[in-house]
């Protein structure tokens, strides 16, 4: 999996590209503890991912708990699979899914 | 809640054994003791006065004249008493604390507690536990810390009454908050956890600090199991930090937080250089008693449908190192029954922790058959019915127990499960221990190491079919899924015979089993956490309840097997 981040004034956004499962999210979540302090508005551009696995739920839930605290969360262009995968867990209740 | 010292707790709680034994030999007089002295103290209350408890004088009088009830039958008393304050309802005891039900089997309910049902569960919940202790291993481990995992993340709820609403773990937590700090290795932090916070980095770190960790206790061995795990997963960086002196930002501290308490931490390469070893010598598990070598024993709930966690921490982590002391039965009712030894899956009834009656299973709804401590049969299956401080009366617990023997003459019991925690499609009614067997068994069979698993009765599928979610951990290379699908089956069969007919003669279809994602219960229970629930309280969803956790791990399945 790539992960892009960048930030644009207020924003940053994390664009994956690829399968964010068991063996990609630990890579995931080490990027965003390094780079999610201090951030006001976080977006995840899920345009090019493939697949998302528990594992990379739980880093999306780490992330939305930590950004209650400081600012907002917003998930972006996730295809059909990915949102079906966000109904059935309940992860639409928790997450702004755009 | 002064402080008290782990030492004294021992002390009280041998004092407390001793007493329960003189008490015990004597258990029907002293139980019924306990009802007249409570119809007494509660004969002026609303419900003390429609029932007559003035004019009850023996519990066959008690029986004739009080009925058997459920929550709902309190439902409307316990609306006034949270939100008008009113009292002398149900009981004359001074009600400060309504514990809020893991809503195991649906909604949570407000259970209230008096102070007498709380000093009553204190003693029978903890201090026999720890004479139980000094029973076997003296009082030295005493001078020693212990981890208690008890995590408490939200903060209690005050009713318009006054009184506090929370989960038991919550009351738990602020009846030993002053002690905390002198008798456990974890900071508050890791015990109240703050939103955001990772209560469990905070209790691994601070519990692989210290080398000389004297016990561990849990709510229930999940949790262990659960915890453990997380050890491994997250070794390297726990193992940095004890070098360094330093708490990762895993842990989630605000940066005042962190800094407070890493001032506390001072760097110990040489520990950090002896868990890299100990930790790393194995892939899959480590040694418990290689990490602690003082650690005299591990206490929580085991049995039941937790009893397949204690055994893969046997497997994984301790083998027959660390004895288990497993707690009774108890729940935010009261408490039934205390273990009497280490390791023992039974454990012995409490003459007055409640007043307690036993409907036998098969006498279903009639209530005619209910019979009291001294008229048990040995290895027949009861409900508990129970009266306790906290004004609840002949009330149906849903607790299914088995007497297994006696102690001392006096009768020994295990959980068998909830009244309705069973499947059943075509009348075969295969209960939760039933279905845990079948898993458990296959594991062994084939050498698997399960997580977890939960199961519903797929009625939609022709013909009807238990459809079993699997999320294992690790399995051998030629173990395939057709093997685990045929193993898992044959089990079922021999754990529910009934079962095992049906699906024989067609009557119900094949099982199906959905292979989980990893971290599939890991994520049930963050979703749970973040959603408000309480670490300490969540049990495993073996048998899945409504829709939502249905979809649920439908949603984390990754693939299905579902024929021969």
């Amino acid at each position: 999996m790539k992960i892009n981040i960048s930030t644009e004034n207020d924003t940053t956004t994390v664009a994956l590209d690829g399968r964010l499962d068991t063996m990609t999210a630990p890579e995931l979540e080490a990027e965003l503890r390094q780079r999610i302090d201090g951030v006001d508005h976080l977006v995840f551009d899920f345009a090019k991912l493939e697949y998302l696995s528990s594992a990379g739920l739980r880093v999306l839930l780490a992330s939305q708990k930590t950004m209650n605290k400081q600012g907002t969360m917003q998930i972006l262009n996730a295809n059909d699979t990915i949102r079906e995968i966000f109904d059935v867990t309940g992860f639409s209740d928790i997450l702004t899914i755009d | 809640m002064p402080v008290v010292t782990m030492e004294e707790r021992v002390r009280q709680g041998m004092q407390l054994l001793e007493v329960l034994d003189k008490k015990g030999m004597n258990q029907q007089e002293t139980s019924e003791a306990f009802l007249l002295k409570l119809l007494r103290d509660n004969q002026d209350t609303e419900y003390g006065k429609m029932y007559g408890f003035a004019d009850i004088h023996s519990i066959a009088e008690y029986q004739r004249k009080v009925p058997v009830t459920m929550f709902d039958d309190y439902a409307g008393a316990v609306h006034r008493m949270t939100e008008n304050g009113e009292e002398n309802l149900l009981t004359a005891y001074p009600v400060h604390w309504y514990a809020r039900t893991s809503g195991t089997m649906g909604n949570p309910k407000r259970i209230p507690l008096s102070i007498r049902g709380m000093e009553n569960a204190y003693q029978y919940m903890y201090i026999v536990y720890f004479g139980e202790m000094g029973k076997h291993f003296g009082t030295e481990w005493t001078k020693q810390k212990g981890l208690n995992l008890l995590s408490y993340p939200e903060s209690f709820r005050i009713l318009p009454s006054g009184a506090e609403y929370g989960s038991i773990s919550g009351l738990t937590y602020y009846s030993m908050k002053e002690s905390l700090p002198i008798l456990y290795v974890s900071p508050e932090e890791a015990v109240h956890p703050a939103v955001g916070v990772s209560g469990k980095y905070l209790h691994a770190l601070y519990a692989l600090r210290y080398e000389n960790l004297s016990h561990i206790q849990c709510s229930f061995f999940s949790f262990l199991e659960d915890f453990f795990r997380y050890i491994e997963k997250h070794q390297e960086t726990l193992i940095t930090d004890i070098a360094e002196g330093t708490i990762n930002d895993q842990a989630g501290l605000d940066p005042e937080t962190k800094a407070r308490l890493e001032k506390e931490l001072s760097p110990d390469p040489e520990r950090a250089e002896k868990l890299r070893k100990i930790l790393g010598e194995t892939r899959n598990g480590f040694s418990v008693s290689r990490v602690w070598p003082s650690l005299r024993f591990i206490m929580g709930i085991g049995t039941g449908s937790f009893q397949q966690f204690a055994e893969k921490i046997r497997l994984k982590y301790t083998g027959s190192d660390v004895p288990f002391l497993f707690i009774g039965l108890v729940s935010s009712e009261g408490v039934y029954s205390y273990a009497y030894g280490l390791d023992r899956e039974d454990s012995v009834l409490v003459p007055d922790g409640v007043f307690l009656e036993f409907l036998p299973l098969e006498a279903e709804n009639d209530f005619s058959k209910i019979v009291t401590m001294d008229q048990l049969e040995m290895g027949k299956d009861y409900e508990l019915i129970i009266t306790n401080l906290s004004g609840l009366y002949r009330y149906r617990l849903r607790d299914v127990i088995r007497v297994t023997g006696e102690f001392q003459g006096r009768p020994t019991i295990r959980f068998m499960g909830r009244l309705e925690a069973a499947v059943s499609i075509m009348g075969e009614k295969t209960t939760e221990l039933a279905l845990t067997e079948s898993v458990r068994k296959t594991a062994e069979i084939l050498g698997l190491d399960i997580v977890d698993y939960s199961v519903y009765p797929d009625t939609n599928a022709d013909p009807m079919r238990y459809v079993y979610f699997l999320e294992i951990a690790s399995n051998p290379e030629d173990v395939t899924p057709r093997e685990i699908h045929r193993t898992l089956e044959m089990q079922l069969a021999l754990a529910n015979p009934s079962m095992g007919e049906k699906m024989k003669s067609g009557l119900c279809g094949h099982i199906r089993v959905n292979f989980l994602g990893e971290d599939s219960y890991a994520l049930y229970r963050d979703v749970l956490y973040y959603k408000g629930g309480n670490a300490g309280q969540v049990k495993p969803v073996h048998i899945i309840q409504n829709e939502a956790q249905r979809k649920f791990f439908a949603g984390t399945t990754r693939y299905s097997y579902d024929a021969w």
